[in-house]
């Protein structure tokens, strides 16, 4: 991503007030560190020569006055800038990572998948924070350094011309030269990323693969293909990083080349500059030369920042406009769904009550089937139509108001029972969640329960119940149930799947369930779906 | 988090006993000499610092000799601006020798702690650490050994360099003036050595901030797992707002929290700032000779008073960049936690696990195709409170082929590994039976086909040689040809010599697992162990993975642990796991 895209990221989430008020303090705080030197030196000379020429009108005490007050403000400007920029980073994280865990929720399902856990933590913390540290790490130094550069070389121009070009000649070779290792050091950087991808794929493949290299003796091999991986990442780093050092290097040279300069011009050019003046100027390139030494450095973090707005690209999209609400649908309605494991296509509609069958052995796609309702999983072809709209053109909230769907293993929030429920339900009352516990046959379980991580505080059973509790609350048009009644014992099971219909009366439901389950029905269903074998809807006859 | 977080660890870090220091100094200590050197070339370099500032405050004071001389004869300065130049120049070279000798330092550990990583991670002998989670070994790898550079290129050596690097400058300082020396020595205690001198008082604030700062951590982990849950329900929207204002509520105790944090900061630049005000206030007196007191001096001239007057911050430098490594360390002790959790399960298992006395032979056809018996093995994986395998008996003739079917995560892999001897059971016996003979199961009998095929980087040619080292390019071709693959290598323009990337980059998964199969032939191991070898293949290439299975399966010993109904008619013997058990 280019810089204005970090900046744009930076500024969504960063008030300018704050923004501004760190860089001044930070370019005070330098300037006034810079300055300090400069005028200690100028100070120190004056005394000398004033002693030399016995001038009595000259007062040491405002330009001494002058050497405290700057000890003191820089300092302070320097607390402040740092309280300053570390808040603006705090802040902007939060704003940043809120916006982008909302951005997170409208990635497809399946990405999300792929990404949630670690990669997307990393992105909400890491990457944030690196975006956000923009401020304190790059901002604020690079605002100060350039300032301080300019503000000495106006000083130099003012002072004496030719002396002042002379600077702004070698300041300019600098900077060329700190750009110039910078890009050196990105291409190789970007050298050591494909080998370190490469690294990660040869220790992932050949972990996976244990087995058969083992029995082909060949792990010693695959070792060797790792170290070789990782040696490569070493050699592309170690370039960058030499590049980089380079750089430095010819930067501190040019350093001297400059201080060198100053003070061989301005020198020899008396009576023009008072000996005083010579030195504060030496004084004070060196200190803006000590800045600019840390220009690699704030090269590297702004292009790290660079890279990490561009992984939060996809994530920070700029929402829809959510168009017309809709109500919610009444209907969902397949054209052409292939089924897995066979050459039939499902069409059905589900509205208005009813009970859809799904069976078939493991793995023969009955999750894929009720994610393809659900509109969580894209169908490879054929469509899922929403009260005649197909799903993939809807806004997930519409999805959300007509079908819930419980998976196998849904996931549950790390609060209380209570809590889970009230994500579907925000404004339901105790007695509500009761009932809703009741249909699901957990009466006994009391709504101050805490879950635990991922619900482990509770067994398989609870679990799948509280999740299938939480779905009835939203009481929608569509409900799908992937295998329910997993973990129950048969009473339990039969009860839990007698009293769905009779609580959900408007409600069309669907159920997956292993073929040798299917006895726990108490009632026909209006239609199965068996996938795997011979895969055709079966009609039952309507009773 | 991760700045803050680093912040608020370094202040409630209790140092005392802390074994993580320990660890890390051990595993630098590879690359002890590099280090030192770098250490000794960073202070070095304050040489450079010290001839920069003879050369100034010289050319300063020849300016003030020929004051009056009008112009100044060019000639008298050029010594010093050639002084300043070289002094600079000989500062930047060391100090880009230390970082250069820091790097390859750094670089040393990382190689020797990643090489331990891999040799943990694909052990030359004995069974795959189960125990470690794949992602968290990449991690370690890729990752979490990166997280010392700072530390070991910074922080390490810093010590060396203080000592060094602020002696040479106090040194020079003497030489000029003993009482400005003076003077900065009483300054050097009031130093902070890091920022809990100042975080003593606020420790328990601290440490509930820091667990403030993760529970939060774990909390977002939470909602980004049931995003797809909570967009089915509707529900994101409200959830991201509460995990925000939780956040927000978070970020603004930390940040009454780091203002104790900045303050030590803000001490030590108060301290050098001060002491650069007082010097050059004295400095100036003494120079205008206001200063009459009695044991300090009260005579300088002007080159000392600016040498001494720049040495100043420079004597102070090498000491705030010590307590500013807090950063690179902290980073550097929450890597070690990760590294040393593998590292020392690997130690563990290496104990248990000692290599093997006999070389490991290379696979023979033995006349008659081997029998297994497995006798009431049980399998326990670490971290999980159910076996993988509960007392399961099985006995396959010579010959025959069995069939293992069941639910994922059923232990189906699990048992063909125990069968194969790559997993050692927690208790039962997995026995080979050679003409009626039992001995340990061993995987040199054993070939073993799973899914995905891996294909290490490098020829087509160099994999299909893995299996048997000695073969001409004629038996490669005639094996391929024999399972009925012929077309895979007409198709692939060059032939035996295509290149493959990591994980077989140019071939089709059906391809992939062919080569595997080919591979397995050219074993011609007795004992066949295929685990789910048509998993994500499309029917058409499953069907001609299962007729080169019906040759390959010909007069071998065969377990096969697979979900698809298409291959079952390969095995004269089916057996279903369910829960680790045999239903």
């Amino acid at each position: 991503m280019s810089r204005t895209g970090t900046w744009r990221l930076l500024r969504t989430a960063a008030p300018r007030r704050a923004l501004v008020t760190g860089v001044l303090l930070a370019i005070a705080g330098e300037v006034g560190g810079a300055a300090l030197l400069g005028v200690s030196g100028w100070f120190l000379t004056t005394c000398a020569v004033v002693t030399l020429r016995a001038d009595t009108t000259w007062s040491w005490m405002y330009p001494s006055g002058a050497v405290r007050t700057l000890a003191l403000a820089r300092t302070g400007l320097r607390y402040l800038e740092r309280l300053v920029n570390h808040r603006t980073l705090l802040t902007a994280s939060v704003e940043l990572r809120s916006r982008l865990s909302r951005g997170a929720a409208r990635l497809p399902t399946r990405e999300l998948r792929g990404l949630r856990d670690g990669a997307l933590l990393a992105r909400l913390t890491t990457d944030v924070e690196t975006v956000a540290g923009l401020p304190p790490n790059v901002l604020a130094p690079l605002a100060a350094a350039v300032t301080t550069a300019c503000l000495v070389e106006i000083l130099l121009l003012w002072a004496m011309p030719l002396l002042g070009v002379a600077e702004l000649a070698v300041w300019a070779a600098g900077l060329a030269c700190a750009r110039r290792s910078h890009r050196l050091a990105r291409a190789r950087l970007a050298t050591a990323t494909e080998a370190r991808t490469a690294l990660r794929t040869v220790l992932l493949g050949s972990r996976a693969a244990f087995e058969e290299l083992r029995c082909l003796e060949a792990v010693p091999q695959a070792q060797r293909a790792a170290i070789t991986a990782m040696t490569a990442v070493e050699s592309a780093e170690w370039a960058a990083a030499r590049a980089e050092r380079l750089g430095r290097l010819a930067l501190r040279l040019l350093g001297a080349l400059g201080q060198a300069t100053v003070l061989g011009t301005a020198l020899s050019a008396a009576p023009a500059q008072p000996i005083a003046v010579v030195v504060g100027e030496v004084l004070l390139v060196a200190a803006g030369w000590e800045l600019l030494d840390s220009m690699p450095r704030l090269l590297r973090h702004l292009a790290e920042a660079g890279d990490a707005a561009g992984r939060l690209a996809p994530l920070a999209a700029e929402e829809r406009p959510a168009g017309p609400r809709r109500p919610a649908a009444r209907s969902v309605e397949t054209r052409g769904l292939p089924l897995p494991g066979s050459s039939t296509c499902l069409s059905l509609t589900l509205k208005g009550p009813g009970l859809v069958l799904v069976t078939g052995p493991n793995g023969s796609g009955k999750s894929t089937l009720l994610g393809q309702l659900a509109g969580r999983l894209p169908a490879p072809a054929g469509t899922v139509l929403l009260d005649g709209t197909p799903v993939r053109d809807l806004s997930a909230r519409t999805v959300a108001e007509t079908v819930t769907l419980v998976e196998a293993d849904d996931w549950l929030a790390d609060a209380t029972v209570a809590a889970n429920l009230r994500q579907a339900a925000p404004s339901a009352d105790t007695a509500a969640l009761r009932r809703a516990l009741e249909v699901v046959a957990l009466p006994a379980l009391p709504l101050d329960t805490p879950v635990g991580p991922g619900g482990r505080l509770l067994s398989q059973g609870q679990r799948r119940r509280l999740a299938t509790a939480r779905a009835v609350l939203r009481r929608p048009a569509v409900l799908l149930l992937d295998e329910p009644t997993a973990g129950l014992d048969r009473p339990t099971a039969e009860a839990l799947l007698a009293a769905l219909p009779r609580a959900l009366p408007d409600t069309a439901v669907v159920i997956a369930l292993q073929e040798q389950h299917r006895d726990l029905l108490d009632r026909t269903p209006t239609a199965v779906v068996p996938l795997g074998l011979a895969a055709a809807v079966h009609r039952a006859p309507h009773p | 988090m991760r700045t803050t977080a680093v912040l608020l660890d370094e202040l409630a870090a209790d140092r005392a006993d802390d074994p993580v220091p320990a660890r890390l100094k051990s595993w630098a200590a590879v690359a002890g000499p590099e280090l030192r050197r770098a250490g000794v070339l960073r202070g070095a370099a304050q040489l450079g610092t010290v001839l920069w500032a003879g050369g100034l405050s010289w050319g300063a004071q020849r300016g003030l000799s020929t004051l009056n001389n009008n112009p100044r004869p060019w000639t008298v300065l050029l010594l010093p601006a050639l002084l300043v130049t070289a002094g600079v120049a000989l500062r930047s070279g060391l100090l880009a020798a230390g970082d250069t000798a820091a790097a390859r330092g750094a670089r040393t550990v990382r190689e020797t702690l990643r090489r331990r990583l891999v040799g943990t991670a694909l052990p030359c002998h004995g069974p795959a650490r189960t125990g470690l989670d794949d992602a968290q070994l990449v991690q370690a790898v890729d990752g979490e050994v990166d997280e010392l550079t700072g530390w070991l290129t910074g922080y390490v050596p810093a010590r060396t360099t203080m000592l060094l690097g602020s002696g040479i400058i106090l040194v020079a300082i003497v030489c000029r003036s003993w009482f400005t020396a003076l003077l900065v020595l009483a300054a050097t205690p009031l130093l902070p050595a890091n920022l809990k001198v100042i975080g003593l008082g606020t420790r328990t604030a601290v440490a509930a901030q820091l667990a403030a700062i993760r529970s939060h951590q774990s909390r977002l982990l939470d909602h980004l797992r049931g995003l797809p849950t909570l967009v089915g329900l509707g529900a994101h929207e409200e959830a991201a707002a509460s995990v925000a204002q939780d956040d927000r509520e978070v970020a603004r105790r930390t940040e009454k929290v780091l203002r104790i944090a900045f303050l030590s900061t803000a001490w030590v630049e108060l301290l050098i700032t001060g002491t650069l005000a007082v010097v050059a206030t004295y400095c100036g007196l003494v120079l205008l000779a206001y200063l009459r007191l009695p044991v300090v001096p009260d005579h300088m001239s002007l080159s000392a008073a600016l040498f001494v007057l720049v040495l100043v911050p420079a004597y102070f430098a090498p000491a705030r960049d010590l307590a500013a490594g807090y950063h690179a360390r902290a980073r550097a002790s929450a890597a070690v936690e990760l590294l040393a959790a593998i590292l020392d399960a690997a130690d563990a298992a290496d104990a248990y696990a000692p290599p093997p006395a006999h070389p490991v032979r290379p696979a023979r056809r033995t006349p008659a195709p081997p029998g297994v018996f497995l006798k009431a093995v049980t399998i326990r994986h670490a971290g999980r409170e159910e076996p993988s395998l509960d007392r399961v008996s099985v006995r396959v003739a010579p010959g025959r082929c069995l069939a293992v079917t069941g639910p994922s995560g059923a232990g189906k892999s699990t048992l063909l590994a125990v069968a194969a001897g790559l997993a050692a059971p927690d208790d039962g016996r997995a026995l080979h039976l050679l003409d009626a003979r039992a001995v340990p199961a061993d995987p040199s009998r054993v070939s073993w086909v799973g899914q995905p095929a891996h294909l290490l980087p490098g020829t087509l040619r160099e994999n299909l040689l893995l299996a048997r080292p000695t073969a001409s390019d004629h038996d490669l071709l005639d094996a391929v040809a024999s399972l009925g693959f012929g077309d895979l290598l007409t198709s692939l323009p060059r032939g035996l010599d295509t290149p493959l990337g990591e994980r077989g980059t140019g071939l089709s998964s059906g391809q992939s697992q062919q080569l595997a199969l080919v591979r397995a032939l050219l074993r011609d191991a007795p004992l066949l162990c295929l685990d789910e070898p048509t998993a994500h293949l499309d029917p058409q290439a499953e069907h001609r993975v299962l007729s080169a299975l019906r040759t390959l399966t010909r007069d071998r010993t065969v377990l096969l642990a697979t979900h698809s109904a298409a291959l079952l008619p390969l095995a004269q013997d089916i057996i279903t796991l369910d829960h680790g058990r045999a239903r």
